[in-house]
């Protein structure tokens, strides 16, 4: 499919695409004074070659009309405007990857862009991540595997029992790598269960509150629901600080 | 020129749909007639096209497939009412297609109301086929049950079905004896079981039985006594004590099974009752114990005595040495699938690591296709592997933890998946994980010439690397990606490659409101779903990154059935550009 592209459409591109692509680095308020000649100058050439020939051969302009010709800016990262509060300690992997970075400044004049952070990747990671595990749909396991497939296997017995359930639960501690175990056969309430917890990890009961991933994957404050109904449910623990 | 008989008895023997679509750009001629003689139609993406255009160009159809939402939606990644309803396609094809025998259908939302409409709108409906469907409850299953004479397949694969009872079954009435396939592992209710086995007892061609959980351990023997025909078997919940009689009933039945070739189910499993399918294990093509919450001795045991195996679905606790026994007994293996036991949990329990896909592929030489499910990979193993199975066709590996390095060199996984690529020239399917660099991308770009569907999440470093993929994947028609630092400009100039394309899946990445809105508005033949469930969404500013971005083409405009939170950009009027 041809885009028919008239040198009008090019002057639209500069103005609405605002590309941030210009060699030099200072900031100036209207759009087309930053647009980078060599790109202009591409486009239009390439544009012009393909004129010369009567037929529109849909099969080989991949690249006739893009939106965007990439080889002119690509990890060239001069001419990239790096987002002013980009911290690129030793992170040379960084960079922008906003095509409408120069609109921020325009908004307000770079001193709270979005987002407010340190590197692109760090930060979708924390999107996503919550509170540091349990990521969104990941890793990617059908929700009907993941109600099954939990991590209370039948201990080994010699004969006699259908299945004697463990009841260990894994445990996090917010801000603590290593998880523990704990039996919860050995609670019958959460008085006694949060304190064990907490002392597992080195902590008072008292700067703790405890959440629990039920059946269905959702996040619930224990204390909540009845300790029945958390005892059937749960999945996993974890203690978050208050 | 041939006359048209000739030509349609020449078309009767293309069977896949690439081929006809083919056969259809010959000439006017062709189309024309290879149009009136197509008998199955697979549309990938309900909202590609509309359903009317379909009934006009191909008024013949006895077979229809659609799939609706896009494929994270299996990862909870679409919000609950994005769309899928297949409720104007089956009022359409109702009114057009009174001889239509077969529905497949694909994560679409279907209600009770369509399967009504379904049950009563064809006379010869034979197959019913939902796979990772919702919004329909027994009531629609009653009402297929009851209306569909000659009902030959009722295959319910990972639905969510509200389960208001489990009478349906009974709707069946004592007519019928059409059914050859039965697939019901999804249900959570209890059916009559004396209905289910009357059921089973007076179909003679029923080749297919997958019992959900309720269906007692107990009760299959009765079952595989009423069908000695049947070559795939679910169990139900394959537990109870342990009785001799139980027992030997049990393994009697399995032993009379001779046509039996594919078995599943097996939830809750007591290990004791696991011998009782020995002697049907040489004779099996397909296992699947993926919900079997047993150790690998068991496991092992069992996939040991499985010579003719094609596809094993299993879970870690196989664990090294049971696929090490895998690949020295199954050598007729196709497809490995291992799912993690615990899918939550970054701590390892279970000595399932790298080593065990290794052996497989070193010992398994018809290796095709891999799902694995590990914490810990190496670029060493991976090359092995790549080397090993040059044959691979499909290649998933999620290394549970993200952005997990090369766990004995701490690099990235670039030079491992490079080879993948490489050396795995037919691939067409590829997911990756573990941490991947912008270096990936052009290993991908450079020699993934035949893939057709890839997915990426937790990797590369910038808008490069998204570049490599669309300018270099030629045959790429899928392609979903999470939580990587892409953004517009790979999008923006890779635009024309989208329309060559099914769909492009892109969330939590860096793609703003204004590269969609130019996207929709300068490409007509896609529709750009920005999909963002922010409160404050109308007054972000253009640059800022959408939440979910879904990009597909179409022939038929934008759709009309969205929900507050799906935008389809670039579409007004307002923002259309004057071209003069």
């Amino acid at each position: 499919m041809v885009l028919s592209v008239s040198s009008f459409f090019a002057k639209r591109m500069e103005l609405h695409l605002s590309l941030a692509i210009s060699s030099s680095s200072s900031s100036a308020s209207s759009c087309s004074s930053r647009f980078d000649p060599n790109y202009n100058i591409n486009y239009t050439h390439e544009h012009s070659n393909k004129r010369k020939h009567d037929d529109y051969d849909d099969d080989d302009n991949d690249q006739t009309m893009p939106l965007l010709v990439w080889g002119n800016f690509c990890c060239n990262k001069s001419h990239l405007i790096i987002e002013e509060h980009q911290d690129h300690d030793g992170d040379d992997e960084v960079q922008s990857n906003y095509v409408f970075v120069h609109r921020r400044n325009e908004y307000d004049g770079g001193a709270i862009g979005w987002p407010p952070m340190k590197s692109c990747t760090e930060n979708l990671c924390q999107l996503t991540m919550g509170n540091g595990d349990g990521v969104i749909g990941w890793p990617p396991v059908k929700l009907c595997r993941k109600k099954h497939c939990q991590l209370k296997m039948g201990t080994e017995d010699g004969g006699g029992g259908g299945r004697s359930k463990s009841t260990y639960y894994k445990v996090h501690m917010e801000g603590i790598e290593i998880a523990r175990k704990v039996d919860l056969n050995l609670h019958q309430s959460y008085q006694t269960l949060v304190p064990t917890l907490a002392n597992m990890f080195g902590k008072c009961f008292e700067d703790v509150k405890l959440t629990y991933q039920d059946q269905e994957g959702d996040w619930l404050l224990a204390g909540d629901v009845p300790w029945g109904t958390f005892i059937n449910t749960v999945q996993r623990l974890k203690l978050q600080r208050k | 020129m041939f006359p048209e008989e000739v030509l349609e008895h020449v078309f009767s023997f293309l069977n896949s749909h690439t081929d006809r679509n083919t056969a259809s750009l010959v000439c006017k001629s062709w189309y024309e007639m290879e149009r009136w003689c197509r008998k199955r139609v697979f549309i990938g993406n309900c909202y590609a096209v509309n359903p009317r255009v379909v009934i006009r160009r191909f008024p013949e159809v006895k077979s229809v497939e659609l799939k609706g939402k896009p494929h994270f939606a299996d990862f909870n990644l679409v919000p609950e009412g994005w769309g899928g309803y297949v409720y104007p396609w089956i009022v359409e094809i109702a009114r057009a297609y009174p001889w239509l025998e077969e529905i497949r259908l694909k994560r679409m939302v279907v209600t009770d109301e369509c399967l009504e409409i379904v049950a009563k709108s064809f006379r010869n409906f034979r197959v019913l086929v939902l796979e990772s469907c919702e919004g329909f409850s027994t009531d629609g299953l009653a009402a297929v049950a009851a209306n569909c004479r000659n009902l030959r397949v009722l295959d319910l694969r990972e639905c969510e079905v509200e389960e208001l009872s489990g009478h349906w079954l009974s709707h069946f009435p004592d007519s019928f004896t059409s059914l050859e396939s039965l697939n019901m592992a999804c249900l959570g209710s209890e059916v009559s079981f004396s209905a289910l086995e009357r059921l089973v007892a007076r179909s003679p061609n029923l080749k297919t039985l997958r019992l959900n959980r309720t269906v007692p351990i107990e009760k299959l023997s009765t079952l595989l006594q009423r069908a000695p025909q049947l070559v795939d078997f679910g169990t139900g919940a394959y537990s109870a004590e342990i009785r001799q009689d139980v027992y030997s009933r049990l393994a009697d039945a399995f032993s009379r099974s001779k046509n039996l070739k594919s078995l599943s189910g097996f939830w809750d499993v007591t290990p004791a009752y696991l011998p009782a399918i020995y002697s049907v294990c040489s004779q099996l093509t397909s296992l699947n114990l993926s919900y079997a919450a047993t150790r690998s001795p068991d496991l092992t045991k069992i996939v040991s005595q499985c010579y003719n195996l094609q596809r094993l679905v299993v879970l870690d606790y196989i664990e090294d040495t049971g696929l090490n026994t895998v690949s020295m007994s199954c050598k007729d293996l196709r497809e490995l699938v291992v799912f993690p036991s615990d899918p939550f949990v970054g701590e390892v329990d279970v000595l399932l690591t790298e080593q065990g896909l290794v052996s497989v592929s070193q010992g398994c030489s018809k290796l095709q296709s891999v799902l694995y499910f590990c914490h810990q990979m190496s670029n060493s193993a991976l090359i092995s592997i790549s080397k090993n199975r040059p044959n691979l066709t499909c290649f998933r590996l999620c290394i549970i933890e993200p952005r997990v390095p090369d766990y004995v060199t701490h690099e990235p996984l670039d030079v491992g998946f490079g080879s993948i690529v490489e050396n795995c020239k037919q691939l067409t399917r590829l997911s990756m994980s573990g941490l991947l660099t912008d270096r990936v991308f052009e290993y991908i770009g450079t020699h993934a010439k035949n893939l057709d569907m890839l997915s990426i999440a937790f990797a590369g470093d910038s808008d490069l690397g998204l570049h490599h993929v669309l300018s270099g994947c030629d045959s790429l028609r899928k392609l979903e990606i999470r939580d990587c630092p892409f953004g517009d400009k790979a999008l923006l100039a890779n635009a024309s490659k989208l329309e060559k394309m099914r769909s492009l899946w892109m969330s939590s990445c860096l793609v703003s409101f204004g590269a969609c809105k130019l996207l929709g508005q300068k490409m007509p033949g896609l529709n750009v779903e920005v999909i963002d469930e922010r409160e404050n969404v109308n007054s972000l500013p253009e640059y800022v990154p959408v939440e979910k971005v879904y990009i597909y083409r179409t022939v038929s405009g934008q759709r009309f059935d969205t929900p507050d939170f799906v935008r389809i950009m670039g579409k007004d009027k307002d923002d259309l550009y004057n071209l003069s």
